[in-house]
């Protein structure tokens, strides 16, 4: 039975769909679906209303992005089916622009040599991604979930890790377009139901280590039989299999092997459901902190105590429950300074009927400020995974894009006959005041898109200056959106590479431009199983200037400072010991 | 000029529809009460209660009481589309029904119909307004909605008209902290601590937050510290009265239990609560009651349910006059096993979550106690077993620990939970024949897995047996020939091929 909200609204919908079928627009939820890049898209009665400019245009089929990502799903409801969907972006060629790396799943049921393999494809510079799976042996095979990037090698080309439900997967990038699984000699195979992985160089040695959050302890032989709220057989809730795991650090060697480390460093002492990851350094001492979003658990603050060990201290330094004291389903986390005083502020993203929990960092503790800013309803109707800050529209604030889709079926579809789990993925613009808005057309397209969205990834992907956003679609094909914001501010960009030629992943890089000091760090990992584009993007607004200096300080502690006219709109690398160059 | 035509012609007609559809609506006969789609495979009880609502709302549909009697019973049971359907005509035809607003304007909040539900419960409060959880409900939605004064001033009423309902209070806290009001907020959850019956270890973990951000950051550890707290509960006389709904007793118990499978454990226990409160000594309820506590991490909470549940049992087989009534209580309590079994992986988890070192001891001593209970009430449960193990685990006894898994590993239906426990401490106690003979259990007990064999084939290496990690190997690769796991066995074995064969002078 349709699901009739209350009298007015229902009526007014009704004229509404009369008007759309005389006119032809309006929120007709049976407008036939577009193909935009997703399974499904369409327009809906809650996208009703003025409708702006778009600031995305989904390109996905015109790129060639031709993947199209299976769960396995036979009617069994097998808990990581309905997880998974990661993707990232990351240069591995090392031509200057970013490639596309999409993670599938598969069947659990069945041998992973039978999975589709995830799937790599080239950037060739002119917006078509060619696919080069094949070629490049990055086609890992496991039921996967997310990735994570880095230089792990130091050899100056982006290594790849992958995880899975099962062993993960490490694959070392030659050099020359292809890649060997060095999982076995690195020893990276955690065995676990592993969901988002960051590297960091978390003891300042220099060479990148791994965090890697697992989700519950999970395999067929424990899988339930759970009913949703309209008594369809669905989903379980990660709770009922009371089976939080632990999350697992590995420590970089330096000769090609990492340790696991995760008992001397203490972080094997918590047990979680851990989804989403980032790192960062909360609370300036200039070691590389780690925050881990847990599903229906607290979230963790591992506090790098600069010894080699971690003490978690979400709680007491507040972003472990929400303002009012809950601890919510945590699914994906991003982090950036929002209000640009110095240090970095968290955004989680949470279950539907839970809010955001937006953690504003006050030097060292946070307080929990959503309603403050405006985002404790703006997508609460939704289940958000993907998340990221981006300055979009280039006008020196931070704006937001969450990648949103059910984990249990609703009740009335979100297209009528579609997907139960699909949903609208949502955008919201950030403002000087500080708070957020909903930008509508919804999600920043014309035509609304509506899927099962997992991870959102951020990059430039065609050096234009706009941040453009990759969307991995459960069961579906993934969005490519392209930046088309009209009047879109100037920008500056950062290129932040180590002597050895790979992203300084850590670094943080301070500058001043105009009256705004900006303090960014050099990040892949964040969002819901993705990695981002590392460079650091700085929207101007109406500035005509960039600074004319630069602060970096690297990850093992060491500082530069660079003086120079640094020219907006264009890229600049900022090489460690080096002067910087621009692109 | 054509376009402004057709935009004319469109216009009218578009008026026209309008128009017809008001007109339309205003003559519209009431609707019938909605049905779920699944109401034949209902247990006859609710069946019955829903049909009996039907044929009230039928026998008078323009009775807004038995709408809000019909809503009433869907609400209880979770059929959440229903009842909002069925209030909403209640308000059709009494639009002065403050009831039926505040149930609707709940079930619009769980609809993410935020805006509506914060109308319908403002509408409540005009209508009503003496009844406060009115007004702290839409203050705690004000509060989400960033209204802080609004928020403040509806708490302020609450508190004002009902001083001993805590929720107004908190919701007072609540502002003053996202007004960044920390002395204020520390005040009134310090005067809180002193008298609310629930929601206690909310108000620790606020007023931790509040000493965190004043500086008083030992306080506020001390405060912070432990586990994961009872979920907070807001109860109002209306909502609790839902409950009168839920009158058959395996339905009861189902729906709670459905609840803690759908993580839902909030809900099912006040669900619970509010039945047990008219059968206090029900068994199921007590069990389904601890089993949730368990769930949502309460711990001590659970305990003590479940001790209940032991006394009552006890005080039935002693009030058992005759023998026969006797063994029947005395078969019932051996099902005791169960509860035992539950206390004690209630006090492992106690012990993990402990610092204090004598309290750990303390949990470890009360956890081993009640698992033995278990064992001796059943020692081939296998649940038991293992959780035996895993005290033995903690306290280094691992030659014990492993005799328990091995004993869970052999229940037909639940050892397989139990390998990978032996596995993995075989293979960290390095004892690697006997890690490939459970291996080689599994590999032939289940179905074999990639990750069975794999591990097989590693171990067998390990343990220098080559010839048999080569026919794993072939094993493997005749299983799943294009597994990329084919190729990195074959290079395992070559490895261990490679090294040297240990000589005596290397072995002295």
């Amino acid at each position: 039975m349709r699901v009739i909200r209350h009298g007015s609204s229902w009526r007014c919908g009704m004229v509404m769909l009369m008007l759309a079928m005389i006119v032809g627009s309006g929120c007709d939820k049976s407008v036939a679906p577009q193909s935009s890049g997703g399974t499904q898209s369409g327009t809906s009665e809650l996208s009703a209303g003025d409708q702006g400019d778009p600031w995305f245009e989904p390109i996905s089929e015109k790129a060639g992005l031709s993947f199209n990502h299976v769960n396995g799903n036979d009617g069994e409801y097998l808990m990581p089916e309905i997880m998974g969907g990661g993707a990232g972006w990351f240069d591995f060629d090392n031509d200057g622009d970013l490639d596309v790396y999409l993670v599938q799943s598969g069947d659990l049921r069945q041998d992973r040599s039978l999975n589709p393999p995830n799937q790599l494809y080239r950037n060739e510079g002119d917006g078509v991604f060619i696919d080069v799976t094949d070629s490049s042996g990055a086609g890992d095979q496991g039921y996967g979930m997310g990735l994570a990037m880095g230089d792990y090698d130091s050899d100056g080309d982006v290594d790849l890790y992958v995880t899975n439900v099962g062993p993960n997967t490490m694959l070392r990038n030659n050099g020359d377009g292809t890649f060997t699984d060095v999982t076995l000699t690195t020893g990276t195979g955690n065995a676990d139901w592993g969901a988002s992985a960051v590297f960091l160089d978390y003891d300042a040695d220099g060479d990148l280590d791994l965090f890697c959050t697992n989700y519950i302890y999970w395999s067929p032989e424990v899988e339930r039989t759970c009913f949703n709220s309209i008594d369809d057989p669905d989903y379980c809730s990660p709770l009922i299999y009371e089976a939080p795991t632990r999350d697992v650090l590995y420590r970089n060697e330096g000769d090609g092997s990492f340790a696991v480390v995760s008992k001397e460093a203490g972080i094997q002492v918590e047990m979680g459901t851990g989804l989403g990851v980032v790192t960062l350094d909360f609370n300036d001492d200039g070691l590389i902190d780690i925050y881990v979003a847990n599903d229906g658990m607290r979230n963790v603050l591992w506090v790098n105590q600069g010894d080699g060990t971690f003490l978690n201290e979400g709680l007491l330094a507040g972003c472990a429950i929400d303002q009012d004291g809950r601890a919510k389903a945590g699914m994906g986390v991003s982090v950036a300074d929002v209000d640009e005083d110095g240090d970095p502020d968290l955004l989680v993203v949470n279950l539907d009927n839970e809010s955001d929990s937006f953690y504003r960092n006050q030097g060292g503790h946070f307080i929990e400020e959503a309603a403050l800013v405006g985002l404790t309803t703006v997508s609460r109707m939704f289940t958000r995974f993907g998340v990221g800050f981006a300055d979009f529209d280039n006008d020196g604030s931070l704006d937001i894009y969450q990648a949103n889709g059910k984990v249990m079926k609703q009740e009335g579809p979100y297209i009528p006959g579609g997907n139960p789990y699909a949903e609208p993925n949502v955008l919201v613009r950030g403002s000087a005041s500080g708070r957020f808005e909903e930008v509508s057309p919804r999600g920043g397209v014309t035509d609304e898109l509506i899927d099962v969205s997992r991870a959102a990834a951020f990059a430039d992907f065609d050096n234009d200056g706009g941040i453009d956003i990759l969307v991995a679609n459960l069961n579906g094909s993934p969005y490519l959106l392209r930046n088309i914001a009209i009047d879109r501010g100037g920008w500056i960009g950062f290129d932040v590479r180590e002597l050895a030629g790979g992203p300084a992943l850590g670094a943080k890089v301070i500058c001043q431009i105009g009256d705004r000091t900006i303090v960014r760090e050099v990040r892949s990992g964040s969002s819901y199983l993705a990695a981002s584009d590392p460079r650091i993007h700085i929207g101007l607004g109406n500035a005509s200037d960039g600074p004319t200096s630069i602060t970096i300080r690297w990850s093992d502690g060491t500082t530069q400072q660079l003086e120079g006219d640094y020219i907006p709109n264009r890229y600049h690398t900022l090489r460690r010991g080096v002067g910087d160059s621009a692109n | 000029m054509k376009i402004l035509l057709t935009l004319g012609v469109v216009g009218a007609i578009a008026l026209t529809v309008v128009g017809s559809l008001l007109f339309a609506n205003r003559e519209q006969p009431i609707p019938d009460p909605p049905i779920p789609e699944r109401l034949d495979s209902y247990e006859a009880a609710l069946r019955d209660l829903i049909k009996q609502g039907q044929a009230g709302v039928l026998g008078a549909k323009d009775d807004p009481d038995r709408w809000l009697e019909l809503g009433m019973v869907y609400m209880a049971n979770m059929n959440e589309a229903q009842a909002l359907a069925c209030f909403e005509q209640s308000i059709e035809l009494d639009p002065l029904c403050a009831r039926c607003w505040f149930y609707a304007a709940q079930l619009r909040q769980t609809a993410s119909d935020y805006q509506g539900a914060i109308d319908a419960m403002r509408r409540v409060t005009e209508l009503q307004g003496g009844f406060a959880p009115a007004s702290w409900r839409l203050g705690f939605w004000m509060l989400d909605q960033g209204e802080f004064d609004e928020a403040a001033a509806l708490f302020q009423t609450a508190t004002q008209l009902a001083p001993k309902d805590p929720a107004g209070f908190f919701g007072m806290a609540m502002v003053r902290m996202r007004q960044q009001r920390e002395s204020e907020a520390a005040v009134i959850l310090e005067d809180l601590l002193d008298w609310t019956p629930i929601n206690r270890h909310h108000a620790n973990l606020l007023l931790g937050g509040v000493y965190r951000r004043s500086g008083r950051i030992e306080e506020a550890r001390r405060l912070l510290m432990g586990s994961e707290g009872p979920p907070i509960q807001w109860p109002d006389p209306w909502t609790s009265e839902l409950s009168d709904y839920l009158r058959h007793q395996t339905w009861e118990i189902r729906f709670p239990l459905d609840l803690i499978d759908r993580g839902r454990f909030g809900q099912a226990i006040a669900i619970l609560q509010g039945l047990l409160h008219d059968d206090p000594e029900n068994i199921d309820l007590l069990d389904a009651l601890a089993v949730a506590y368990q769930k949502q991490g309460q711990l001590d909470l659970s305990n003590a349910t479940f001790r209940k549940i032991l006394v009552l049992k006890k005080n039935q087989l002693l009030a058992q006059r005759d023998q026969e009534s006797k063994r029947q209580a005395q078969s019932n309590l051996g099902v005791n096993f169960l509860v035992h079994k539950k206390l004690g992986m209630n006090y492992l988890l106690l012990a993990q979550q402990e610092t204090d070192p004598d309290a750990m001891a303390e949990y470890e001593r009360l956890g081993f106690e009640h698992v033995n209970e278990a064992i001796r009430g059943n020692p081939a449960y296998a649940d038991a077993r293992g959780l035996l193990a895993q005290f033995y685990e903690r306290q280094g006894e691992f030659d014990k620990a492993i005799e328990e898994y091995q004993i869970a590993t052999r229940d037909p239906e639940r050892g397989v939970m139990w390998f990978n426990s032996l596995i993995t401490r075989l293979v960290a106690l390095e004892r690697w024949d006997e890690a490939a003979e459970v291996l080689y259990e599994l590999s032939y007990r289940i179905v074999p897995r990639t990750q069975t064999l794999y591990g097989l084939c590693r171990t067998l290496c390990e343990a220098g047996r080559l010839d048999e990690a080569r026919q794993t190997a072939d094993r493997y690769a005749r299983l799943w020939p294009r597994d990329g796991g084919v190729m990195e066995l074959r290079q395992l074995i070559q490895a261990a091929e490679a090294e040297p064969t240990p000589t005596e002078s290397d072995e002295q």
